[in-house]
């Protein structure tokens, strides 16, 4: 789906150097109900009842599955719905960590060498703007919004001031219970993972369970749980969600249907594009999160379009109030979403920790 | 399907709506509907009351709710989760060893993956109605996720996500009940009767409701 960037104007997209063509993806979800008061009689069962979670389990898998080097056979085209397998990069995506760990975006380039060259070309002007790192998301369909949030997090932890980031953050996201109810959704439907996300960035400031404040290592390990990995994915799609709800006018003759290119209302959009699991995000989404999170996202796409192997930039610019802020650079390549790194490897203590 | 949510995550989802379903009743007390036994949180029954000036008028009928995937978890070899009181159990309070059971078997798939799928509704017995299968399964576009597409739903069907609940499914169910969708039915020869012959269709749907109360 490629779409030409009419959106400019109204999102706030600044194109940067070389093409501005942009590609589309999808997203998906469901429809607000009206809050509903609670009674005062008391059911059998509370919530405050269950155990807490704290799964300890995923991590090992992912490991396992980590050190796999070759795949005994590769799935025939399309057996896996929404899964890319990209020329060189060895294994379906559905055997990859959800989040990796950072890698030399020289291993990215010797997986083009031997194909596209306007790739490699664009991947060494990437490099040449200090772009030598990359860390790989599961091509699942939720790869953007799990890059943004991971990305979103790891840069408070990098701050300068972490805590005073930290602070900031979940002084934004205290905001977003009432923006979520206020286009319909139930508590019920987002507490749990608005609870996900917030509790990793509070570990920044105050220890966690386990006595420890978060760290990059224990970030990477949260974020190859599927519990709560998924969780904060899921809380990412009902924030852009409710923007899109919550500024109908703005998103007016941006909602189109990922195949059709039919006009959509934001009801729908959403409900099929946004809220549901598994759906890809395209300019309507990322503009949407920046906005609601206040952060600025750089997306850059890795097309093999430029004949002179640039790469062109998506800015989405929505921390209007404060234009210094670092933004989130993340790395498109059609079809899915991975994180830019200045650094070529992860600090080596988070491998030892 | 790789593994998504986890068992812990659907168990506080289906115990917050039914702590809200117990509080506040359904719309109208359309329907009830709550675990089958509470050493078992992830199948539900429901019971609903037929629409009024439907043909269901008067009926009342149970459909069973399943929020695992199945066959898989159906193995009477896999230990349920007990729902006991929170200091019960032991290491502080986690999930015992069970559910890890649970989370790593070996195909990676977890026993519950909701909200993040839809569950399963089956009336029990089967009502005859154009959009429920002969074996009492429910097809209804809220119970499947966008690109999720059995009948070939209309674009504009409202889908699964998991804002969507037990009682907005429910409440849809009620007004498929009242409103069959001709153009994505589950039971051909009803559709058919429904389409060409509405009052034999009525009739065959009152008999069954007075056969259910032993009239």
């Amino acid at each position: 789906m490629h779409q030409s960037s009419p959106f400019a104007n109204a999102t706030n997209l600044q194109s940067g150097a070389g093409s501005s063509s942009s590609n589309a993806g999808r997203a998906t979800a469901g429809s607000g109900p009206a809050p509903i008061s609670q009674s005062p009689e008391a059911p059998k069962l509370r919530v405050t009842d269950l155990p807490d979670v704290d799964e300890p389990s995923a991590w090992p898998a992912e490991n396992d599955e980590m050190r796999i080097d070759e795949p005994d056979e590769l799935p025939p085209a399309g057996l896996f719905d929404g899964v890319q397998v990209f020329p060189g990069d060895g294994l379906p995506m559905e055997t990859r960590p959800l989040i990796g760990a950072l890698e030399p975006m020289a291993t990215l380039r010797a997986e083009y060498e031997n194909g596209s060259q306007s790739f490699v070309k664009q991947i060494d002007w990437l490099m040449d703007q200090g772009w030598i790192g990359i860390r790989r998301t599961r091509g699942d369909g939720d790869c953007f919004y799990r890059s943004l949030a991971f990305a979103y997090i790891e840069q408070i932890l990098n701050a300068t001031e972490p805590q005073l980031a930290a602070l900031k953050a979940l002084s934004i996201l205290d905001q977003m219970p009432s923006q979520l109810k206020a286009v319909g959704f139930q508590e019920l439907v987002f507490e749990d993972f608005h609870d996900a996300f917030a509790d990793l960035i509070k570990a920044v400031v105050e220890p966690r369970v386990d006595g420890r404040l978060l760290t990059i290592s224990s970030l990477l390990k949260a974020f190859n749980e599927p519990e709560t990995s998924n969780s904060v994915v899921m809380y990412l799609r009902l924030l852009a969600s409710a923007h899109i709800k919550g500024n109908p006018d703005s998103y007016a003759g941006f909602l189109l249907h990922p195949e059709t290119a039919e006009s959509m209302d934001p009801e729908s959009f959403c409900n099929n594009f946004v809220e549901a699991f598994g759906k890809e995000a395209d300019h309507v989404q990322i503009n949407a999160l920046s906005s609601m999170l206040k952060v600025n996202i750089n997306v850059a796409y890795l097309d093999g379009h430029d004949p002179n192997g640039r790469v062109s930039y998506v800015k989405f610019q929505d921390a209007a109030e404060d234009p210094d802020t670092e933004p989130v650079n993340l790395l498109y390549r059609p079809g899915h979403y991975d994180i830019l790194d200045r650094r070529s490897e992860d600090p080596i203590p988070l491998l030892l920790e | 399907m790789a593994s998504r949510a986890g068992s812990a995550t659907a168990l506080r989802r289906l115990m917050t709506e039914y702590k809200q379903l117990t509080s506040q009743g359904a719309p109208d007390g359309m329907f009830t509907a709550g675990p089958i036994s509470e050493s078992d949180f992830f199948t539900w029954e429901a019971l609903i009351v037929g629409p009024k000036d439907t043909p269901f008028e008067g009926g009342v009928f149970p459909a069973i709710l399943t929020f695992r995937p199945l066959p898989l978890f159906r193995s009477s070899l896999l230990p349920s989760i007990p729902i006991l009181p929170h200091d019960t159990y032991p290491h502080g309070g986690h999930l015992p060893w069970t559910c890890t059971l649970l989370h790593t078997n070996g195909s990676g798939r977890q026993p519950s993956d909701y909200p993040l799928s839809p569950f399963k509704m089956k009336f029990d017995p089967p009502l005859f109605h154009p959009n429920i299968y002969p074996d009492g399964t429910v097809c209804i576009s809220i119970l499947h996720t966008p690109g999720d597409d059995p009948l070939q739903y209309e674009q504009a069907s409202e889908r699964w996500s998991p804002v969507q609940s037990v009682e907005k499914v429910i409440l849809s169910v009620i007004s498929m009940l009242a409103e069959p969708n001709l153009e994505s039915g589950a039971n051909i020869d009803c559709c058919k009767l429904y389409r060409e012959n509405r009052a034999e269709y009525e009739r065959i749907v009152r008999q069954s409701i007075r056969e259910q109360l032993g009239l």
